[in-house]
């Protein structure tokens, strides 16, 4: 139990003592920018299954943090900023892949965003503990415009004398799929008909933790909830309501998903691109994204079967991350930057989940 | 529009629930009936927003209603709807664009529509807004139209124009704190002659509200009074002070230290948490509020009995603004004012970070790439300036100017806390009132532990139901049996 655990020590787990690692790709992950590049680099430095985690991280926080490792002698850091393990905190880092290793958030925000779930759910435990109580003069959290219409839609699809009941033991049986604590926890910050629950700070002090380390079990809770929720099964119809609006089948955006499908009927990129009137380029972007984050991804398909000896020879004496495009496209000129970047993605390590 | 006092008396007991106006209400109602327009000053807690809500109902015509801050109008959307009120809409950048389309589409059909100025200045929202008849156009915080005033906002001075092109409807410019030279700032800021304005104007002195200021030698001692004056104290109140970060701080050494059910509450709390303690706080579940000036609150609490300012504001409205909160029972409270010297360079620091420099004007106006680098507030009151084809070197001369003027409110803030007199007669005097009589109910300077005593302000109230520091969360089952009503 790491109750002391802070954002510093979180970010301990992405780090390396043999290569000098970007934090900007941290924060970019992290906060869920989806760029091939940020992805791609986010798949080695084991940072997808925390993507998009922390979309309201502000850069300055992510700094102070860092600063916070450094002053602490568990980092160190180059003129253009990137950074590299100690030593220490190495032996730090241990202790806290031990701790973290207990959260499965599986990549889950590369299909939504967890706080607006968090959210929704918050407001349809509201409305619906007020209707238990035939109250319907109250202040309703106010969240997004696309949060209030959604919960709203739930209630008026689901009202009924037997809803409250009904909400209730879909809770109960999520509830008992987790420890008793951390359901202790998570139900303890619902909102209802006077009873508010308590506040972050509130249940940090019940707890004796770190705020980080709520954050991240109460991150972890909706995850939980998510996944239950989602999973296939009709004894949930309510909760599973709740949750599928936000969540997207594919980890790929709508449009790289789309490009995907196209190509692997077709089979010719051109003809992708023509077919979506938009560049070859974009074309190219969205099968990498795909290629970074679809397990099954056809590389067979797009890269030669065979490369020249020399480049071979090249390729092998080197981990993928210190491959240079320059070097590669001395050695054989034909290799496109594309090609480059997907053989990258198929021999490197990808991390999909934790 | 011919009205009778029954009517009116209907409506404010049918959907505001109350058999009698409050100062000033009834008045200002009357003058809007006949199309006066109307500044309107009443102190802070006096039913501001019935007026116009009122008329809502009474005129079958939408109101609009112009408030400078997101928080400020998702608060009186939430009012309107627990009234029972559903044909209201804040316009805001919360809303996402189908949510936009629809209630641009649908304007005609709310009884009331906030907006937020710069939302106004969308081609889109004008030209919904155009297609309507307003029955009345409300300017709420109207103070903020005065560059006199504290709380200046560029976006403000457009609404002149809003006004014209929407038909120049009857107009109520609403204000809790405008000194004369203020309201005669708003007046023209309108575009309008002091004879087209009817200026209603109550007193915002808060007789109820004894005033305190405690001199500290060290920022030691003033945390030992703040301390020993929470455990005095008996009621629940608010600890105004001028950063997040102390705020924080401060609220864990209250829960440690004191025994009293504490809270922090500021911009960095999330939007759930700050309902949650808005709500706890109201119910009487939390004792003490740890709240940020510069951070506006919904909390409409009326038996508040204390507010203490851990650091001074920066200037006197923001000071009344702050200490209205109590006492709204209209029941004895205290307004305590911790003081160490040198903390007046606290919200000067503030002041001076507010406004960008000479050097920084320039490069603004002369190097169009750098603009995107300047803070977003810094970049928006510069972009006005810059539309209103203003140089670099006026832009630089109204923001010394401004600059000047704040410094003006701190030393008359600063004049306040070393007053050695009445300090109603220093707070009033900068509002242009009459002096108001000192008695043993009025003020003191460094006596608030004997002042509490003498008010009864140390009766403790039954405990029980608090959110002690640290207490055990309740098993899931209990908690989900409460929620949805249900018994085991
Ligand atoms: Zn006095």
């Amino acid at each position: 139990m790491k109750k002391d655990l802070t954002f510093s020590d979180f970010l301990l787990q992405f780090l390396s003592t043999e290569e000098w690692r970007r934090p900007k790709v941290l924060l970019n992950n992290l906060i869920g920018r989806r760029t091939v590049s940020n992805l791609f680099w986010g798949a080695q430095y084991g940072l997808l299954p925390f993507f998009n985690l922390f979309s309201k991280l502000s850069a300055d926080d992510f700094e102070l943090a860092l600063k916070r490792l450094h002053k602490r002698g568990l980092i160190e850091s180059q003129q253009d900023g990137k950074v590299l393990l100690t030593k220490t905190g190495k032996q730090e880092q241990k202790s806290v892949i031990d701790y973290i290793s207990q959260f499965h958030f599986r990549g889950i925000g590369l299909h939504t965003n967890l706080n607006n779930i968090q959210q929704c759910l918050n407001l349809v435990i509201q409305i619906t503990s007020e209707f238990s109580y035939q109250n319907n003069r109250y202040y309703p959290l106010q969240y997004s415009g696309q949060t209030m219409a959604r919960a709203k839609q739930w209630f008026v699809k689901n009202k009924s004398i037997e809803l409250p009941r009904k909400l209730h033991a879909e809770l109960t049986d999520f509830l008992l799929t987790i420890p008793a604590d951390e359901a202790n926890a998570f139900t303890n910050s619902m909102i209802g008909h006077d009873d508010f629950g308590l506040t972050d700070q509130q249940i940090e002090t019940a707890l004796n933790v770190t705020p980080f380390n709520w954050k991240l079990r109460s991150l972890s809770l909706v995850a939980a909830f998510v996944k239950w929720a989602s999973a296939d099964s009709d004894t949930h119809f309510l909760c599973q309501q709740i949750v599928s609006p936000w969540l997207t089948t594919s980890a790929l955006s709508t449009s790289s998903a789309l490009s995907y499908q196209l190509y692997l009927k077709n089979t010719n990129l051109q003809a992708v691109a023509n077919c979506r009137r938009v560049k070859l380029n974009t074309i190219k972007e969205h099968l990498l994204e795909a290629a970074i984050l679809t397990p099954s991804f056809p590389f067979q398909l797009i890269l030669p079967n065979k490369f020249s000896s020399d480049l071979e020879t090249y390729l092998g004496a080197r981990t993928i991350n210190q491959w240079q495009f320059d070097e590669v496209s001395k050695l054989d000129s034909q290799f496109s930057f594309f090609e480059f970047r997907l053989l990258q993605i198929e021999r490197g390590h990808i991390q999909y989940a934790n | 529009m011919q009205i009778d006092d029954k009517q009116l008396y209907k409506i404010l007991q049918s959907k505001f629930g109350f058999s009698e106006f409050k100062p000033g209400q009834l008045d200002i109602i009357h003058r809007l009936c006949l199309k006066e327009n109307v500044l309107a000053v009443l102190p802070t807690g006096t039913g501001k927003s019935l007026v116009y809500q009122l008329l809502g109902y009474l005129l079958r015509q939408p109101i609009l209603v112009i408030s400078p801050l997101i928080s400020l109008i998702d608060d009186q959307v939430a009012r309107l709807n627990r009234l029972g009120e559903k044909h209201v809409i804040g316009l805001t950048s919360k809303l996402d664009h189908n949510q936009r389309q629809f209630a641009l589409n649908h304007l005609q059909d709310y009884r009331f529509i906030y907006l937020s100025p710069e939302m106004a200045n969308q081609p889109e929202v004008l030209n919904a807004l155009r297609r309507l008849t307003f029955g009345l156009f409300v300017i709420d915080e109207a103070h903020c139209l005065s560059q006199w005033g504290p709380d200046f906002r560029p976006d403000y001075l457009k609404l002149k124009d809003l006004r014209k092109q929407l038909g120049t409807p009857t107009t109520l410019m609403l204000t809790a704190t405008a000194t004369e030279a203020v309201r005669q700032d708003i007046i023209q800021k309108m575009a309008l002659a002091s004879d087209q304005v009817e200026q209603v104007v109550y007193s915002v002195d808060r007789p109820n509200i004894y005033l305190e200021v405690e001199h500290c030698q060290t920022s030691a001692e003033k945390k030992e009074k703040l301390i020993k004056l929470l455990q005095t104290l008996g009621g629940s109140g608010i600890v105004y002070f001028s950063s997040k970060k102390i705020a924080n701080q401060m609220t864990e050494l209250i829960g440690q230290q004191s025994g009293r059910s504490v809270a922090a509450y500021h911009a960095d709390i999330d939007l759930q948490d700050r309902y949650r303690i808005q709500q706890q706080f109201m119910q009487g579940k939390l004792d003490v509020i740890c709240a940020t000036s510069a951070f506006g609150m919904g909390i409409d609490k009326n038996n508040i009995r204390f507010v203490i300012h851990y650091h001074m504001p920066g200037n006197l409205e923001d000071y009344l603004q702050e200490i209205g909160r109590a006492g709204r029972d209209q029941q004895e409270s205290i307004a305590i004012l911790l003081y160490t010297a040198g903390d007046e360079y606290i919200p000067s620091t503030l002041n001076m970070a507010s406004f960008p420099s000479a050097t920084n004007v320039q490069t603004f106006f002369m190097k169009p790439e750098s603009r995107a680098s300047f803070e977003p507030d810094q970049k928006q009151l510069l972009d006005y300036y810059r539309n209103q084809n203003k140089s670099a070197q006026e832009v630089s001369k109204i923001f010394e100017n401004r600059q000047l003027a704040k410094q003006t409110n701190l030393m008359k803030m600063l004049a306040f806390v070393n007053e050695n007199g009445c300090l109603r007669q220093n707070l009033l005097a900068h509002f242009d009132e009459e002096e108001p009589k000192h008695d043993e109910q009025c003020c003191g300077i460094d006596c608030a532990l004997d002042a509490i005593s003498t008010l009864h302000l140390d009766t403790k109230d039954i405990p029980g139901g608090k959110i002690a520091y640290g207490s055990s969360l309740i098993p899931w089952q209990t908690r989900l049996n409460q929620l949805f009503s249900q018994k085991n």
